[in-house]
């Protein structure tokens, strides 16, 4: 029988198991347990990503980070005007970065998230700017100018080594910065505005541009030179990546249409890639051609829409929420703890609930009732066996001061806590707990509980007020533990709610990174560095989600069903639930993380 | 067999729709939520999945019409100076 290694000399692995290294990409293996020759792929496409806080385009972005590190900076909002706000994406969601000191548009950037030059653009009325800022991952400073002011130009390089080139009306000038000052260089082959550019100082890349061009161009740090066209014209689109590893997207194509176009640059020539979901023009960009990001932009209509470009061996499913199991009995205002895989469900109201529900990762399962029934909103905490549920809002009073303990089947009644409070926010578990804050009556201003208190497994210790406002409200939302805890959200009469989010840490409050999103009645699990809240209610119901990495938030898909009053639970921001809420709901939504996995494919055999 | 259905469904950012969908069937987004979707298996579970609603072409077409129209509109306000560096948006036609 001729072989495989008879004709080419070389012979196959066998293997039992498929490789989960992207590094086996284009090896060929034969699979002994599913008797099949295989070999790993790599795959292309544009999927969605978490949208943008604010939706605006024309904004300048840095050149060099990776897609999971990008920057928006500034930008036009239609209706309202230029904005200085700036955004960073961190491979999840986007954040509230520091603003720019000089709102603007058609603007452009070089460098990373975290050391970035944005130049030139337009400032109100007052077109052809040269101002330049420097943001040094903390706070932005005013620079040197150009020499040349224009806008609808493009950035490149690094903070310290950038280059700014083309835009209106100076089309061919060239301009490096040393990190101090511009000096003006060698001009382009030929002018431009509103094209794509990429790379560094000494190796930068100028695509496409006014009027729907297709011309390319490669700066070696000395001159331009004309390469290879891109397939399809366009103007106002966006590039990023290295000049041997662009990725040049969306744009106008004649007469006026957004594009959805995307293009692939090797160093020598142009290859379509898989076309954007939406067509989009003079948004923000990131990456590379191998991981690129698009954010927000002009469709026509500002948006806040991103989508990110993935080309990889590995399947990457994106983290999102799906439908979970129905509750047997719906309810607002619960109590919910756990994870998700053991979850409890306690109480609620109105109408007052006694009802407790265990959840298994799939459905839910009716025990024993709570003894007291009552609203719980954020007074439940510990696992699923050896849960807690402390104060609420019982029938006979506006605040209640009881506590029971579940066992995994029974609840017991344990000592009262010192103060009736609803709306208290606790975590911990049976033997170390917290509640915080919450009211005394019904939410105003009088009405705000201050101090906090804490369960070691016998009794309730009241704890000094913390002397700052941000333990005087309730109905906010937790994570973590006693010694690690974090609380987010909630009511406080000033606007009546707030993204206020505080950590502890087994002795003191610190305050921590404000929610994007300020609300209320929300669903929160995780722990501190890895929190999740998502719904509530500000001036409305809401379903935005966002996660905590311990220092900031960042946005995550949203949930399908919007609502408030709803329970949380979950390890960690990667993986929790939300259950319950207004409206008695019956629904569970499941979160779950991004993950990956290498893209195996079976080959025919014929 | 037509080769796209359309529906509308609010994008909900990332997992909305991912590089498998991408590679399982067409998917086009437009104005107004509007989504013209490879008429396959795969495209006609995503939509449901989305708690998409399904419209014509014609339905779809007219939605992203009224949003196109309104941008027009908008544009037309604008300032001779806006004008002369902003085109006004082109209509959209579905495929």
């Amino acid at each position: 029988m001729t072989t495989y290694k008879n004709i080419h000399g070389r012979s196959i692995q066998s293997l039992a198991t498929d490789p989960t290294e992207s590094s086996a990409e284009g090896q060929i293996w034969y699979n002994t347990t599913s008797d099949t020759f295989k070999t790993v792929v790599a795959l292309e496409a544009w999927s969605s990503g978490s949208p943008m806080i604010t939706a605006r385009r024309l904004m300048a972005s840095s050149s060099s980070g990776p897609q999971t590190a990008a920057l928006g900076v500034g930008g036009y909002i239609d209706g309202t005007g230029d904005t200085a706000i700036t955004e960073e994406y961190n491979g999840s969601g986007f954040s509230t970065g520091t603003s720019i000191n000089t709102a603007r548009r058609e603007f452009d950037g070089a460098g990373t998230q975290t050391a970035t030059v944005v130049m030139g653009g337009r400032i109100g009325s007052n077109q052809q700017r040269a101002e330049t800022e420097e943001f040094n991952g903390t706070s932005w400073s005013e620079q040197n100018d150009l020499n040349t002011g224009r806008q609808r130009l493009s950035g490149a390089g690094i903070q310290t080594a950038a280059l700014a080139f083309a835009g209106i009306t100076d089309t061919d000038a060239t301009e490096e910065y040393n990190g101090t000052s511009w000096t003006a260089a060698n001009n382009m082959g030929s002018g431009t505005y509103g094209q794509g550019g990429s790379g560094t100082q000494t190796a930068a890349l100028s695509c496409g541009g006014n009027p729907y061009r297709t011309t390319t161009e490669e700066y070696d740090g000395t001159n331009w030179a004309t390469v290879n066209s891109l397939n399809t014209g366009r103007m106002f689109l966006r590039a990023s990546g290295t000049q041997t590893t662009t990725l040049a997207f969306g744009g106008k194509t004649p007469p006026s249409n957004f594009s959805a176009v995307s293009e692939s640059y090797d160093g020598t020539t142009w290859t379509n890639t898989p076309s954007l979901a939406n067509a989009v023009a003079e948004q923000g960009r990131g990456g590379g051609n191998s991981a690129g990001i698009s954010f927000g932009g002009f469709t026509p209509g500002v948006t806040s829409r991103s989508e990110e470009f993935t080309r990889s061996t590995n399947t990457i499913t994106a983290a999102a929420w799906a439908s979970g199991g129905t509750m047997n009995t719906g309810r607002t205002a619960l109590g919910g703890t756990g994870i998700t895989t053991a979850a409890l469900a306690m109480g609620g109201g109105a109408p007052l609930n006694v009802q407790t529900e265990e959840y298994n990762g799939s459905s839910w399962t009716s025990t024993n009732n709570i003894n007291v029934g009552r609203a719980i909103y954020g007074g439940a905490f510990g696992p699923q066996g050896a849960a807690g549920a402390a104060s609420g809002e019982p029938t006979s009073s506006p605040a209640g001061s009881s506590y029971e303990e579940y066992d995994g089947s029974n609840w017991t009644a344990g000592p009262s806590l010192n103060i009736a409070r609803n709306g208290g926010i606790s975590l911990g578990t049976q033997t170390a707990a917290l509640c915080v804050a919450g009211f005394t009556g019904p939410a105003a201003p009088n009405s705000y509980i201050k101090t906090s208190e804490s369960w070691n497994g016998s009794s309730w210790t009241s704890l000094p007020s913390p002397g700052s406002d941000t333990q005087t409200a309730g109905q906010g939302s937790s994570a973590g533990t006693t010694a690690a805890g974090l609380i987010f959200g909630r009511y406080d009469g000033a606007p009546n709610y707030t993204g206020k989010t505080d950590e502890y840490d087994g002795s003191s409050w610190t305050v921590g990174g404000v929610m994007i999103t300020a609300r209320y009645a929300t669903a929160g699990s995780g722990a501190q560095t890895a929190a999740m809240v998502s719904q509530g209610y500000s001036t409305g119901t809401l379903n935005v989600a966002e996660g905590y990495d311990g220092t900031a938030w960042s946005t995550r898909p949203n949930c399908s069903v919007g609502k408030y009053q709803v329970a949380g639970a979950g390890a960690s921001n990667t993986d929790c639930i939300s259950f319950g809420g207004s409206g008695n709901s019956t629904a569970t939504e499941e979160f779950t993380g991004e993950t990956t996995a290498v893209n195996v494919k079976t080959l025919t055999q014929s | 067999m037509a080769h796209f259905i359309y529906g509308v469904a609010q994008n909900t950012g990332k997992g909305f729709f991912t590089a498998e969908d991408r590679r399982a069937f067409f998917l086009r987004g437009y104005l107004a939520d509007v989504w013209c979707i490879g008429n396959n298996v795969e495209g006609a579970r995503w939509l449901a999945e989305k708690n998409g609603v399904e419209k014509t072409k014609a339905e779809a077409q007219a939605l992203i019409t009224a949003e196109v129209e309104a941008a027009q509109a908008a544009w037309d306000a604008e300032s001779d100076e806006y004008k002369a560096t902003h085109q006004r948006p082109s209509d959209v036609t579905l495929p």
